[in-house]
């Protein structure tokens, strides 16, 4: 059975059921109140308060508003639709469906990696077209949506696998979990200005090194090496994703 | 005895299910033969749901095994649920979609090629008396119609096991109807459909065979004629009266060889162990208190007889499926 698993014909079956899983998510979630408040509102509200504060120029903040709005809008999806299909009862169409639970999960995944790539595209054009945004390296700005949009949608999978009805509690928790490391993040503070121990929090977060690869990406100079940046954010999703397929199947087992 | 050589549509052995101290499917076996409608019964809390939940590949086992098709369905999932769809007791569409979407969504969820897919969703909504409303929003749709594209979308994929679980529980009379002679045609086209149902109504007139199960534990299984043949020793007298009197139904529960009454409407049964003495039994009292009889009959055990009897669960007296 292994061996059929990872036969061609089977992940190629897998692959195609986990974007109609995707592109189904995306159409019916992406306009949900929870998606659209805590995904696209909250975090440039968020970003405009601090600013304004702050009275720096505002193209110096370009590279930290497209990261929030990656890191809102990709960790958004799955917390948000998951209760409502447990409470509809339509997430056992998934168990039931001949998907396997790991790419099923990765289904989900792909909806929000999608969903917050494509809001992140919004920041970037207002910075590129109304502040003279430009792209010094178009690869560090590609790999950094790419991964960051990968690794936070993984995040928000995370926070879905919780088994809840209850869409309040999941963006409950996910706010308890994102708004820390986006405090700990070199976004509001570049992370060359900061204390040695605030340098180590900021380590923790991922959002610092999807941050520091866009900063390279539009001109400014990063902390850390590229490759580390990438490296960091490859083991957070890698971990997210995998904690979040383990509690999906635990909870199946327990159902 | 289960034929060794033979490959059943769906095939149960020592199924166990458990959840701490708490079991719900106790070594259940049981074999289901392609293209028989058979009917799985008990009470709420049975174990019917989780078995079935476990068949479908929504939940695990704690032991044992099951496949379908010769798929072991933990083991060899994939190919098992590429067999089966399953209506469930809840109508589970995406309220968001139109009919349209649900069914061209399941139909991608179960890798059916798009021009076909579009073939056979055409067909199943206006089989299911539902093409005039394909754009509209799932939203607006009443019970019946959602439960009538829920089977669609179960249709969808041609399965050769469809498990159905309560398929007309909350539905009115003409729905009811409607969706039973569904099922009666599908498996007349070759479907093997997996019923859960509390009706035993239901199960009596739509299956081939039931198992009964009760506290995780399979009780019985069989055809209902040969169940009811079985609890032969159940027997009872039907019968109604000109008018409703309370008194009447003491007297008749004081009767010689009266073991028990109940009310069914406008009937009364009373269950007995010699059918003949208690019908003229019957016919003196109501001669003695003026009553006139409008109906008498000795019908045979009902599948619902044999249910109380091998569950042991009390029927609220003029209660009853």
């Amino acid at each position: 059975m292994k061996a059929d698993a990872l036969s061609l014909d089977r992940l190629g079956k897998e692959l195609r059921r986990a974007l109609v899983i995707a592109v189904k998510d995306i159409r019916i979630y992406c306009l949900k109140p929870p998606v659209l408040l805590f995904g696209l509102v909250f975090p440039f509200f968020l970003f405009l308060a601090f600013f304004v504060g702050k009275k720096g120029p505002i193209e110096e903040g370009i590279p930290g508003l497209v990261a929030i709005s990656v890191f809102f809008a990709s960790s958004n999806i799955a917390p948000a639709g998951m209760p409502f299909e447990r409470m509809a009862k339509t997430f056992s169409r998934y168990l039931s469906a001949p998907i396997s639970l790991t790419w099923m999960v990765f289904g989900k995944t792909l909806a929000g990696f999608f969903f917050g790539v494509a809001v992140s595209v919004i920041p970037l054009l207002v910075g590129i077209i109304g502040y003279g945004t430009s792209i010094s390296s178009p690869a560090s700005l590609v790999l950094a949506l790419l991964a960051g949009g990968m690794c936070f949608s993984c995040l928000g999978t995370l926070v879905g696998s919780m088994p809840t009805e209850a869409p309040g509690n999941a963006m409950t928790v996910l706010n308890f979990v994102r708004l820390p490391l986006l405090f700990m993040s070199g976004i509001f503070v570049p992370l060359a200005e900061m204390p040695g121990w605030a340098r180590g929090l900021a380590a923790v977060s991922p959002l610092t090194y999807a941050n520091d690869l866009l900063r390279r990406g539009v001109g400014f100079s990063g902390y850390y090496q590229w490759w580390l940046d990438l490296l960091v954010l490859a083991l957070y999703s890698a971990a997210f994703f995998f904690l979040a397929a383990w509690i999906f199947n635990l909870t199946r087992r327990r159902s | 005895m289960p034929d060794s050589g033979k490959q059943y549509a769906i095939e149960v052995s020592e199924l166990r299910k458990a959840y701490g101290e708490l079991v719900a499917v106790d070594g259940i076996s049981f074999q289901v033969e392609a293209g028989e409608l058979f009917g799985f019964l008990g009470p709420n809390g049975a174990g019917k749901t989780t078995t079935v939940n476990i068949l479908t590949g929504v939940s695990l086992p704690t032991s044992g095994s099951a496949s379908v098709f010769g798929h072991d369905v933990v083991r060899d999932s994939f190919r098992a649920k590429e067999t089966i769809n399953v209506v469930p007791e809840v109508s589970n569409t995406y309220v968001e979609y139109t009919a349209w979407s649900n069914l061209m969504f399941t139909a991608s969820l179960y890798g059916v090629p798009r021009g076909e897919a579009e073939k056979r969703a055409e067909e199943l909504l206006r089989a299911f008396d539902l093409h005039d409303k394909r754009k509209t929003k799932v939203k607006g749709f009443s019970q019946g119609m959602r439960r009538k594209l829920v089977i669609a979308m179960a249709l969808i994929n041609r399965p050769r096991v469809l498990f159905m679980d309560e398929p007309t529980t909350g539905l009115d009379v003409q729905s009811v109807l409607t969706i039973r002679e569904m099922v009666r045609e599908l498996n007349r086209e070759g479907i093997t459909v997996f019923l859960t149902t509390h009706n035993l109504n239901e199960a009596n007139i739509l299956c081939d065979r039931v198992a009964i199960i009760n506290h995780g534990r399979i009780v019985a299984t069989d055809t209902p004629e040969n169940l009811k043949r079985a609890a032969r020793r159940v027997q009872a007298v039907e019968v109604s009266f000109d008018r409703s009197s309370p008194e009447a139904e003491k007297g008749l529960a004081s009767l010689a060889g009266i073991k028990d009454v109940s009310r069914q409407g406008d009937k009364l049964r009373l269950i007995t162990d010699d059918p003949s003495a208690t019908v003229k039994a019957v016919a003196r009292f109501a001669d003695e208190r003026g009553l006139n009889i409008v109906n008498i009959d000795t019908p045979g055990p009902s599948l619902e007889d044999v249910f109380v009897e091998l569950t042991g669960i009390g029927v609220p007296r003029g209660g009853g499926e």
